[in-house]
């Protein structure tokens, strides 16, 4: 039993260290909401406050055209536009509780109404966990 | 009893927790579950979460005394020892389960991954971290801090509800679970025949759980360390073999009702119990205070600790202190059995040697019993090497220990160096915590 202790003890301190540190990494004021990945464009994302349920909020960032927005419509390089912002989900893709494939279609493209609604027809918006993220992913402002 | 049959409970259970790892590669290529850091760390998140959960519900299972259970793990001690291995090995997975997926998160977003450590109006979310706050909670209680009996049983027992919010995060989280009905209904049935095991042993174990009413007839202090304690039935008996156990809670003012283990010294076929008890902590100490009239819950028998059940007729047996007591049920059952015994009885002195006296009048009871006293302040410590030299060797005899858990352990160690195979060597080691 003295083995199960000592690696329970072990665990127990690791997961003690790595939850410190995440918290810290994440949550220190100076670090702000961008974190290990920039998207596959290489603009940075940036967050000065926490987001509110329903509305994601950022620093305004640059002015994008739908056109630009359409170029960026593979699953490698993959933009979408929420209520009028762009976001760059290619390197979320594959993190994304619903799969990949919820999201991949919206590519280049609008899709306020599918997340909204997670794209189903009992109209099921997502929880404020997630437009907290969307605030790591932002990229700029639709133009027009 | 063979070994293959008294382990296949551990086998059984391990490939039970494994399963879901089957399933969950069924799913989608591992070229693509492995393709990048950030699904290599999710995927290793998914993996510890789905064999921790599996290994949480066995743990629930093992915890509730099931005595069909006992023929495939070596008797209830044995299972107490999976439910311990079990139980700490999916805290360890479930650990690492949300870093995983934290540590995915920060592949893109560092303040992602901090946000989805912590609570929100996400309950999905909020139901898994609660769960393993409290699983930490209730572990750390039982593995690193003494607290008193019943206040640790009663936090120990809060892990089943614990375990009820963990499958409430699995089945509404989106997630592999979610996606393969296959994984869904396995880990579904698991959680389902866990939590039923659970509910009819902490909630309903007043009307489903079988006991015995037993009313205390004497209590006789042995030393100044150890009562014997005779009751008699006041309805049907409980029977049970030479050298079992029996779960016992007293009911007397001034004495808690907290059950605990003990072994039965009487001998099989009477309708009374006799149990002895030695003073080792604050509940056992009170029992000097009980009186005749007392009544007693019997919940058992239990234990695989019994000599006829292994082959070899010339047997070894070593009690340590008050560990005598169920050899003194198997003693008066060796009379023309045909087994033959050498039994050493240690002390640290003749004071603590109870029932020697009773023991020494029956050698020779019509098997080749033989006692043999080994106090510590004449003799020294029993060693394995001592054994050997006064019974004539250690080749194909079964060896059976019973006494203090530093004694046995030491003592097993001594044998298995010595070249004596594990499944000869049988002790009655019990630890609850």
């Amino acid at each position: 039993m003295t083995g199960l202790r000592r690696l329970v003890a072990i665990s127990l301190v690791v997961f003690g260290v790595a939850v410190f540190y995440i918290l810290l990494a994440g949550l220190w004021p100076s670090s702000g909401g961008g974190g290990g990945g920039n998207g596959a464009s290489g603009q940075p994302t940036v967050s000065q406050t926490p987001g509110q349920p329903g509305q994601p909020t950022q620093t305004p960032g640059a002015v994008i055209s739908a056109q630009e927005v359409a170029k960026h419509s593979s699953s490698g390089d993959c933009w979408i536009i929420i209520s009028n912002k762009v976001y760059d989900v290619s390197s979320y893709l594959r993190s994304h509780p619903g799969g990949a494939g919820a999201i991949t279609p919206y590519c280049g493209k609008e899709a306020t109404q599918a997340f909204q609604t997670k794209d189903l027809s009992r109209g099921l918006d997502h929880s404020s966990r997630a437009y907290s993220h969307l605030d790591s992913i932002y990229v700029g402002d639709l133009a027009g | 009893m063979t070994t293959i049959r008294s382990n296949s409970g551990w086998l059984l259970l391990s490939l039970l927790s494994l399963l879901p790892l089957a399933f969950w590669y069924s799913i989608e290529p591992m070229s693509v579950r492995f393709a990048t850091r950030s699904t290599t760390l999710q995927s290793l998140g998914q993996v510890t979460g789905l064999v921790g959960i599996a290994m949480f519900a066995s743990t629930i299972v093992l915890s509730s005394r099931l005595a069909f259970l006992e023929d495939y793990f070596g008797g209830l001690n044995k299972i107490y020892v999976a439910h311990h291995v079990f139980g700490s090995l999916a805290l360890v997975l479930l650990l690492f389960h949300p870093i995983a997926l934290a540590a995915q998160y920060m592949t893109f977003s560092s303040r992602s991954a901090a946000l989805l450590l912590l609570p929100s109006a996400d309950w999905v979310i909020d139901y898994g971290i609660v769960a393993l706050l409290a699983m930490i909670l209730f572990i750390v209680l039982t593995l690193f801090v003494r607290l008193p009996y019943h206040v640790w049983e009663f936090s120990h027992r809060l892990l089943g509800p614990a375990f009820f919010l963990a499958t409430l995060h699995c089945f509404t989280i989106r997630s592999d679970i979610s996606r393969d009905a296959t994984l869904r209904t396995y880990v579904l049935l698991l959680s389902i025949v866990a939590m039923a095991v659970y509910l009819c042993r902490a909630a309903l174990g007043r009307w489903l759980v079988s006991r015995f009413e037993y009313r205390v007839e004497s209590v006789r202090e042995l030393n100044d360390r150890a009562i014997h304690i005779k009751m008699k039935p006041t309805g049907r008996p409980t029977t049970f073999l030479a050298g079992q156990f029996v779960f016992v809670d007293f009911h007397q003012p001034g004495i808690s009702a907290e059950t605990h283990p003990y072994s039965i010294a009487s001998t099989p076929g009477e309708t009374g119990l006799e149990l002895v008890v030695r003073s080792l902590g604050d509940y056992t100490s009170r029992l000097k205070g009980l009186r005749p009239g007392a009544l007693a819950r019997i919940e058992g028998p239990f234990g695989r600790f019994t000599y006829h059940r292994y082959r070899n007729k010339d047997q070894i047996w070593i009690a340590g202190g008050i560990g005598i007591t169920p050899f003194m049920s198997m003693v008066r059952t060796l009379k023309n059995s045909g087994y033959n015994v050498d039994m050493y009885y240690g002390a640290n002195s003749l004071d603590e040697a109870v029932f020697l006296d009773d023991l020494l009048g029956l050698s020779g009871n019509g098997a080749n019993f033989r006692v043999i006293p080994f106090l510590a302040d004449v003799h020294g410590f029993l060693t394995a090497a001592k054994v050997e030299e006064m019974s004539g060797g250690l080749h194909r005899k079964d060896i059976f220990l019973c006494g203090p858990p530093v004694m046995v352990r030491n003592l097993v160690k001594q044998f298995l160096q010595r070249g004596v195979p594990a499944n000869r060597i049988h002790s009655d080691e019990f630890a609850l915590r």
